[in-house]
């Protein structure tokens, strides 16, 4: 039995639109510039299938998983080329389709596709100016060992 | 790499208005691609696509003030007013030429709160949606006065390379005044290959009046240097002004 902590987790996506590890023209780690990340949810979609009749509660599994649109936070970099502003930030960067992975420990990796919903810069008296990201992730998600 | 604080929070143009004047304390700006789901009957996962439309929003908090050219003024007019669509440019990486900063070519303004609490100052709370687009440009010339005709081309805007696809140039006027009956400022953006020869890549609206933004698009090449040319007509007075271009 091992736990994972911060220094374990890594999130890195591809800067072009890729579907696979394989076509993506190298993965960049946005590691280092995220200070938080919200719930990270893979769900199974349910009907309820109780009938008339039925005392308790049932339900079925329709065949259809989703991981769930997530967030990442941090403070905001405009660093060329690899950074939250340059891989996230641009106007042609929100709405489009990128490759991901995201690794919480040695063998607990996630990885697939991802749209980069929204974009968000938020500058605050006494703090540094911070951004958001939010993703929505489609289509099959992978798991693997560590990237 | 570079983070930036609130001191470098130095460009908030509405309408010609630079907020800057009164004290803002908090302030947002979101982008938003509409998504919808795609996956039909046979698929095992979700799946979303980018329906190709983005949207534009931003928040601003700061203390009620209504001093001549301050928040309220600016932005006091009830929600929804006539005037339309002002033009915003917005920066947090400070004033320097080059810097970068956001610019909405047409944002309304749908909510205006002001907050009275006992023990605490008025406070007061702005939402804008943005309407048409909004660009990721670098300054060409920070705000400030000018009192004559002249150019910024001892200091100009050095992209490192030229761009073939057009772009968006964005023009605020704070202040203008002094310059008689049919005084007129016109800015221009001006572009170069080599930082000594310059052509007009850009004409604005000509300015005769304070608390003015403009946006313009150009089409085509835009060479690697660009700068700000403003030429006065009538008597002399003083324009206070920004310029920026959002390169495609």
């Amino acid at each position: 039995m091992a736990n994972y902590g911060m220094a374990d987790f890594v999130f890195q996506m591809s800067r072009s639109s890729a579907t696979a590890a394989s076509s993506a023209t190298g993965l960049l780690p946005l590691t280092g510039y995220i200070t938080e990340i919200d719930g990270v949810v893979l769900e199974s979609i349910l009907v309820d299938s109780h009938a008339f009749g039925d005392s308790w509660a049932e339900a079925l599994y329709t065949g259809i998983r989703k991981l769930n649109p997530f967030k990442i936070a941090g403070f905001y970099d405009d660093v060329a080329a690899s950074g939250p502003h340059a891989l996230l930030g641009q106007a042609t960067d929100v709405g489009a389709e990128r490759y991901f992975e995201m690794g919480f420990g040695a063998s607990d990796v996630i990885n697939g596709r991802l749209l980069v919903k929204s974009y968000r810069r938020h500058a605050m008296r006494d703090d540094l100016t911070r951004y958001e990201t939010e993703f929505q992730p489609t289509g099959a998600m992978g798991t693997a060992t560590n990237p | 790499m570079a983070n930036y604080g609130p001191d470098q929070v130095a460009l908030l143009l509405y309408g010609g208005y630079d907020l800057t004047i009164g004290i803002i304390t908090t302030l947002t700006d979101k982008q938003e691609a509409i998504l919808e789901r795609t996956n039909g009957l046979g698929a095992a996962w979700e799946a979303h696509a980018y329906t190709g439309v983005r949207k534009a929003e931003f928040e601003l908090e700061g203390f009620y003030d209504d001093a001549t050219g301050s928040i309220h003024e600016a932005l006091g007019s009830p929600p929804g007013s006539a005037s339309g669509p002002r033009v915003w440019c917005l920066g947090v990486e400070g004033t320097a030429t080059g810097a970068d900063f956001v610019g909405y070519t047409g944002a309304l303004q749908p909510t205006y709160e002001r907050l009275a609490v006992r023990d605490e100052l008025t406070k007061i709370k702005a939402g804008f949606k943005g309407t048409g687009e909004v660009r990721q440009g670098r300054i060409v010339r920070m705000l400030s006065s000018a009192t004559a005709s002249g150019a910024s081309t001892g200091t100009p805007l050095d992209n490192s390379a030229s761009n073939t696809s057009g772009g968006v140039g964005f023009l605020q006027v704070t202040d203008f005044s002094g310059w008689g009956a049919g005084g007129a400022v016109t800015v221009s953006l001006v572009h170069s290959a080599d930082n000594i020869t310059y052509a007009n890549l850009l004409t604005f609206a000509s300015a005769t009046a304070e608390h003015r933004g403009y946006s313009q698009a150009v089409t085509g090449a835009i060479q690697r240097y660009v700068a700000a040319n403003w030429t006065a007509s009538g008597a002399t007075g003083n324009i206070r002004f920004f310029a920026g271009l959002a390169r495609t």
